[in-house]
């Protein structure tokens, strides 16, 4: 059928109702207020053109699924990891790891035994120890309720075989902090570890239901401490909510069109007695975590980086605040100068370059993955996609 | 013969992947590393048979491994400052190659043995790709095991396979004896190194006939007539401390090898003064020289080609001389025949001129009956050259036009005497065809060539010219095969020199039954005669500097070299693209250093 539905008069009143209601929402949020003490506490740091460091970079990805026949599922997770020295010719150096990209293949069926069995197997091959260790050893239970209850693997979130969204998430996140991991037990002390993303823990709240995924980010948040590496979040998004102009209020407290080179500790009402977000909105700085904004180049977005809240309190917090914050953007600013993704960190760039799978690569794994189950025995008639036939899809 | 795996192995670590291909061009994603344009790949591919497809590199880029464009990377680090480029373990900068596919070695499971194929099939997806590495011998064992039949294996030695800027030095490529009378152009501009490859295959004809002569090859000999013009050929380098030239080569040679390779002459000369042994003046007579000789280096109208003629016929042989005296009063004799204005005359006596007693070194009077006997090297030459000889011919003392008529002469006399001696059957019948040939009809009362035809005819019956077995006639193929170099080839083999016809157009068009070749060395393509270069069936072209003549030897060669347009601008010192109608595809050469090619073989 030709797509000609924008062009009907009821969906363009609609489109313009929508509008009306986005900007109306936008000028309902906004606060003068707000605005200005966001202003006050914007605080620039130096351009960093010389730094002496280390940094990696991780990130996840997957095709969930990749193949579904009958009641069964297979997910394929992949994430990458990669990790450089400061260099005075090359900028950045990357150091060779024993650890390759990791690739996970899980199956999943209708029976929640099956189900449960393969996705914690697969959780603990991505890993690398017991699903179990991580639940004893990560903090995650102890900034909540119920710690006793959230430690038991029965307290895991298993969704369905078909819930490919939550399965996604859950696959992915573990495969992706899996490798911080193993860059946080192998870097050399001091090290700035970022992952794509926050250090959100959805179920924070919850007292009996949690996922593994967010075990294992506090887990990683354990680790880096007692090794001494800086384990930190960077989203590309702000997450602010509509009606802060964050940018207006670079203007105002820099002084200067297009700011660069600024960031915010996103207050809360326990620190600063006051937030940028509603009571009933997101919660920012995760539970654990504390969160800035960040503008690393005037041409690239504002974004979040998040860092576990212990960390922060004894290596930012104490002393003088100021100047550790400093530092801290200082390195972030001299990872996110390569040509090649100037303004966001390099070494996160590199390892979603190695991480992601373009759609031959998908086709090709699928593919792979047929005719495996077919020389196992399995019909060939069973993986018939009828949308893939039809062009359904 | 060894498998494809085993072959696999000899090669190393992969270099690249095949990426995108057709039939008429292959992709190639390889690891960043230092490649050249023409760098020779190899892909082992098990689609059908056992096959290695051979590929060469014609471009190649710089690429980001699954990055955003390179020009986008290359304008943030013009606009962004205090900007870097991570070094990265590997995978992130990598080369994107294209090129053509030569052929491929397809392994014959009967005969054991890897028999090349030209380009008709594609190697399949995703095949790896090996680099041959010049620095590797065990690679150029590879790539000589499966271009075996591509590269010959004897005959004459050129220089050795080029992959990328280096030559493999255990892959010689050879061009069979044979390809010499199949006519044979060499193409290039100033100081590519068209003379260090003259001598080469002077040196390598020689080495040729003397392996013949010591039992070691069952072949024909060769000779070669090369018009040398700087005198170069004979001592090479060794006035400047270099390796010496044909001279060290002939005077290595046995007292025995001598007599059979090189006597009575390798070396003709304009000079008075000889150097050395085996030298000799050269000199041809009034008497060797026809109007078509004449008419075929230098501008004639119909009317003054109508009148030489009409002089010859009645002439003959003198025909120069009573020109000269002015006797052409009454040339149509008693059969009448066209008269012709003074102006004609006038204008043939003028153009003839360059022959006029003291105006040349090279032709001598002839006039008998004024005791101007016939004194010409002519008949010697043509002996030497039907036993297999090397003639080496300095013309720094000739004009160019004295020089075009020696070279036109030698073929014509020569080519003449071979199709005397396919026509005949019995010595008796030779003499007659020779006589005929030479334009001596005695029943008619036509002179001809008869003084030439005469001395010609002492040496056949004294076996100085070997056309007889006892009383048996000796076929063309037993002779050796005649290669006849003619250098400045525009100069004489253009368009317009072709009007009146020529002795050169006639060889190259039937040369090749007779056993004579031709050789033409150019700098130019475009300004030859076409209907002799589609005729030439190996070209050895070099670095063309003009982009005309570079589309002209494209077009003119008798194997695709399309693949190589581009590079022909580019090709260093000694570099060539061999194609040859004898073998499928062409390759590119790197032409052995003539110095290194006597310490090589030394004798």
């Amino acid at each position: 059928m030709r797509f000609d539905v924008h062009l009907r008069k009821t969906v363009q009143r609609q489109l313009a109702s929508v509008a009306q209601s986005m900007a109306d929402w936008d000028s309902h949020q906004s606060n003068v207020d707000i605005q200005k003490r966001l202003a006050s506490a914007i605080r620039p740091f130096s351009h960093t053109t010389r730094w002496t460091g280390y940094c990696g970079g991780v990130d996840g990805t997957g095709d969930f699924p990749a193949i579904s026949y009958a009641d069964s599922f297979v997910y394929v997770s992949v994430a990458a990891g990669a990790l450089y020295r400061s260099d005075p010719v090359s900028g950045l150096k990357e150091l060779e790891q024993e650890a390759s990209p990791l690739v996970e293949f899980t199956w999943l069926t209708s029976s929640h035994q099956q189900r449960q069995s393969a996705l914690l197997a697969s959780f603990e091959q991505l890993v690398g120890t017991s699903v179990d260790d991580v639940l004893q050893h990560s903090d995650y239970a102890d900034l909540g309720s119920s710690s006793v209850e959230k430690r038991r693997i029965n307290s895991l979130i298993i969704p369905p075989a078909y819930d490919a969204g939550n399965l996604g998430i859950q696959l992915r996140t573990t495969a992706e902090l899996a490798v911080a991991l193993k860059l946080i037990e192998s870097a050399p002390k001091g090290t700035l570890v970022l992952t794509d993303g926050t250090m959100s823990l959805p179920l924070a709240g919850r007292s009996k239901q949690s996922l593994f995924f967010e075990h294992l980010r506090r887990y990683c948040c354990v680790r880096a401490r007692e090794r001494g590496v800086v384990f930190a979040s960077l989203s590309k998004s702000s997450g602010l909510p509509t009606g802060i102009r964050i940018e207006d209020a670079a203007k105002a407290a820099l002084g200067i069109n297009e700011p660069e080179h600024w960031f915010v500790r996103v207050p809360t009402k326990q620190l600063d007695d006051w937030s940028l977000f509603p009571d009933d909105g997101p919660q920012v700085p995760p539970t654990g975590a504390v969160s800035y904004l960040v503008r690393l180049h005037r041409k690239s977005p504002v974004m979040r980086l998040d860092l576990d809240q212990q960390y922060w309190q004894s290596a930012i917090a104490t002393g003088d605040v100021e100047k550790n914050e400093q530092k801290l953007f200082a390195s972030l600013d001299y990872v996110s100068h390569d040509q090649r993704s100037y303004g966001y960190p390099y070494p996160i760039k590199a390892a979603h370059d190695r991480a992601s799978l373009t759609e031959h690569e998908r086709t090709v794994l699928r593919q792979q993955l047929v005719e495996s189950a077919v020389q196992a025995g399995i019909s060939r008639d069973a993986f018939r996609d009828p949308s893939q036939m039809t062009g359904h899809r | 013969m060894a498998s494809l795996e085993q072959l696999v192995e000899i090669l190393g670590q992969r270099f690249g992947v095949l990426a995108e291909s057709s039939t008429t061009q292959l992709t190639v994603i390889a690891q960043n590393s230092d490649v050249a344009i023409g760098d020779l790949f190899l892909l082992p591919c098990r689609r059908g048979p056992d096959r290695f497809y051979v590929f060469r590199a014609t471009e190649y880029a710089n690429v980001l491994n699954r990055t955003i464009d390179i020009g986008d990377v290359a304008r943030n680090k013009l606009t962004m400052p205090d900007s870097y480029f991570s070094e990265n373990l590997a995978e992130e900068q990598l080369v994107e190659l294209r090129g053509l596919i030569l052929g491929y070695a397809q392994h014959d499971q009967d005969q054991d043995v890897w028999l090349f194929y030209r380009p008709r099939r594609l190697p399949q997806h995703l095949t790896d790709v090996f680099r041959v590495d010049p620095s590797r011998d065990a690679c150029g064992h590879v790539v000589g095991e499966l271009l075996r039949s591509q590269l010959g294996s004897a005959g004459l030695h050129i220089g050795n396979l080029l992959a990328g800027e280096d030559a493999l030095t255990s892959v010689p490529v050879y061009l069979p004896i044979a390809a010499l009378a199949h006519h044979l152009a060499v193409f290039g501009r100033t100081g590519c190194g068209k003379s260090n490859l003259i001598m080469t295959l002077l040196h390598e004809v020689l080495r040729h006939n003397l392996e013949v002569n010591r039992g070691q090859l069952i072949e024909r000999r060769a000779s070669i007539f090369a018009i040398d013009p700087h005198d170069e050929f004979r001592t090479w380098h060794s006035n400047s401390g270099g390796a010496d030239g044909i001279r060290g080569l002939v005077t290595a040679l046995s007292e025995g090898e001598t007599e059979e390779l090189a006597a009575p002459f390798y070396y003709l000369t304009s000079r008075d003064v000889l150097d050395g042994p085996l030298e000799a003046r050269v000199t041809l007579s009034r008497a060797d020289i026809t109007p078509d000789d004449v008419v075929s280096i230098m501008d004639f109208s119909e009317q003054q080609v109508a009148f030489a003629r009409q002089l010859f016929g009645e002439h003959g042989e003198r025909w120069i001389g009573r020109l000269f005296a002015g006797d052409v009063d009454d040339p149509n004799g008693d059969e009448g025949g066209a008269q012709f204005l003074p102006g004609s005359i006038a204008a043939v006596e003028r153009r003839m001129g360059f022959l006029a007693h003291g105006a040349t070194r090279l032709v001598s009077r002839f006039d008998p009956d004024a005791g101007l006997a016939y004194q010409s090297k002519l008949p010697d030459i043509l002996s030497s050259l039907e036993r297999g000889r090397l003639l080496i011919v300095d013309t720094t003392l000739l004009g160019e036009l004295e020089q075009f008529l020696l070279n036109t002469i030698v073929a014509r006399t020569l080519f003449a005497m071979r199709r005397a001696l396919r026509l005949a059957d019995t010595p008796e019948r030779l003499r007659h065809e020779l006589f005929g040939v030479l334009g001596v009809d005695d029943e008619n009362g036509r002179i001809g060539q008869r003084t030439l035809a005469d001395s010609l005819w002492e040496r056949i019956e004294n076996d100085d010219v070997p056309y007889l077995d006892g009383t048996r006639v000796r076929s063309p193929d037993e002779l050796p095969v005649v290669h006849i170099l003619v250098e400045e080839a525009p100069s004489v083999l253009n368009p317009v020199r072709m009007k009146f016809g020529s002795v050169f157009r006639d060889i190259s068009r039937q040369g090749r039954k007779f056993g004579i070749g031709l050789g033409l060395v150019s700098q130019q393509v475009s300004e030859i005669d076409r209907g002799i270069l589609t005729q030439v069936n190996t070209q050895l072209t070099m670095a063309l500097g003009n982009a005309d003549e570079r589309r002209e030897a494209v077009r003119v060669a008798s194997t695709d070299i399309g693949g190589f347009a581009q590079e022909l601008q580019v090709l260093s010192r000694g570099q060539l693209v061999m194609s040859t109608s004898l073998r499928d595809v062409a390759l590119p050469v790197q032409v052995a250093s003539y110095e290194g090619t006597r310490s090589r073989h030394g004798w």
